[in-house]
């Protein structure tokens, strides 16, 4: 996998996001966006996320890490990335 | 005095948290049997109005049907009132086993098993015919019970957008390598009233081994041309796997699982299910 900074793995994430789940053009998401409290992200629609960055990212991360608190925002979803990436 | 005080304020503070968010429901008294014209009690206290009900679920007006009333007074009179255990303990009454296989003809499965409600049906399908090795992909407009019986099903779940077949089809690439895959949709949407592209749905799984789980709860009886449901009006008649249905608005019909596949296998995961095997059937 090449290699990317941070931005552009939050933008990596983002364009997924809202390819997958944002139906409504008018809703603007960015790295701060509450997804799964804000209603934006269904938490059982997030395997499918949960797949893509295992896949894109070429990492492995354990169920009890993929809770709905982790995967609340770009910025907490590219911070669990990261802790992955690293080991 | 029970509910102490510091249990009480939490329930009040989210009481008051529902009346502010404008979505508290106060209850409206029927007083009457349930048909297009019923009388009311609104608000708590007040005198009976007579309105015209334009919202139940009684999409044939059978719950106040003569025969179907008649019918229920003759199961009293030769049944008594409640089956006194579940089905796996005392057996099967004759008479619900009769049922089963009538509502197997009409739906042109291969069996059916009886349930109290379709909530019954819903929340304890999932559990009993999947294992945390497979995968669940449902609709995201699917109804509420169905999302409570995949919460208690150890399967992975996923969604797909309301009746995006581009997108069901991407979910069953992506997990290809389940076990098990199980499609859930509503045939009805209740909220929206759209039908679901069953026919397509059929190509889909079949293309990628997946099995197909439809709730016509808001479908049997009136909808197709012989009222079977949404199979039948999508040219899909005995081509679905799984079904759950509601009796309210066939009234005749209680609420089942109905599904192709050897009774015997239903049966076994059936023990594994609650409703089934801990729960004292209809009475009848």
């Amino acid at each position: 996998m090449e290699e990317m900074n941070i931005n552009e793995m939050k933008e990596l994430v983002l364009k997924y996001v809202v390819k997958e789940y944002i139906d409504d053009d008018d809703v603007k998401i960015t790295y701060e966006t509450p997804l799964i409290s804000s209603g934006y992200v269904d938490s059982f629609s997030m395997v499918s996320l949960l797949v893509f960055l295992e896949n894109r990212f070429k990492i492995k991360i354990p169920p009890s890490k993929a809770t709905p608190e982790a995967f609340d925002s770009v910025n907490s979803i590219v911070a669990l990335v990261n802790q992955y990436l690293k080991q | 005095m029970s509910f102490p005080e510091s249990i009480r304020s939490i329930y009040q503070s989210q009481l008051a948290e529902i009346h502010n968010a404008g979505i508290f429901k106060e209850e409206r008294f029927i007083h009457s049997a349930q048909s297009a014209d019923i009388e009311v009690e609104f608000p708590a206290g007040s005198d009976l109005k007579k309105v015209i009900n334009m919202c139940a679920n009684n999409y044939l007006g059978l719950s106040s049907h003569p025969e179907v009333i008649k019918a229920a007074h003759d199961g009293l009179e030769s049944r008594g009132y409640g089956m006194s255990s579940v089905r796996f303990i005392c057996g099967t009454q004759d008479i619900h086993r009769e049922l089963e296989n009538r509502v197997t003809d009409f739906l042109g499965t291969e069996d059916t098993i009886l349930f109290p409600s379709c909530m019954d049906a819903n929340a304890g399908v999932f559990e009993a015919i999947l294992t945390s090795e497979d995968i669940m992909i449902s609709d995201r407009l699917v109804h509420a019970s169905i999302i409570d019986g995949m919460r208690l099903c150890s399967a992975q779940h996923d969604t797909f957008k309301h009746s995006s077949m581009e997108h069901l089809e991407e979910k069953l690439q992506l997990h290809a390598d389940k076990r098990l895959k199980l499609v859930i949709t509503d045939g009805v949407f209740s909220m929206d009233g759209d039908t679901a592209m069953l026919d397509r749905m059929v190509d889909l799984c079949d293309k990628y081994g997946a099995m197909l789980l439809v709730d016509d709860s808001h479908a049997t009886g009136f909808i197709g041309k012989t009222g079977r449901g949404t199979h039948e009006y999508c040219g899909v008649f005995g081509k679905i796997d799984i079904i759950t249905q509601l009796s309210v608005k066939l009234s005749e019909v209680p609420p089942a699982v109905v599904f192709q596949g050897e009774r015997k296998l239903w049966i076994c995961a059936g023990r594994r299910h609650v409703p089934t095997s801990s729960q004292t059937q209809l009475p009848r």
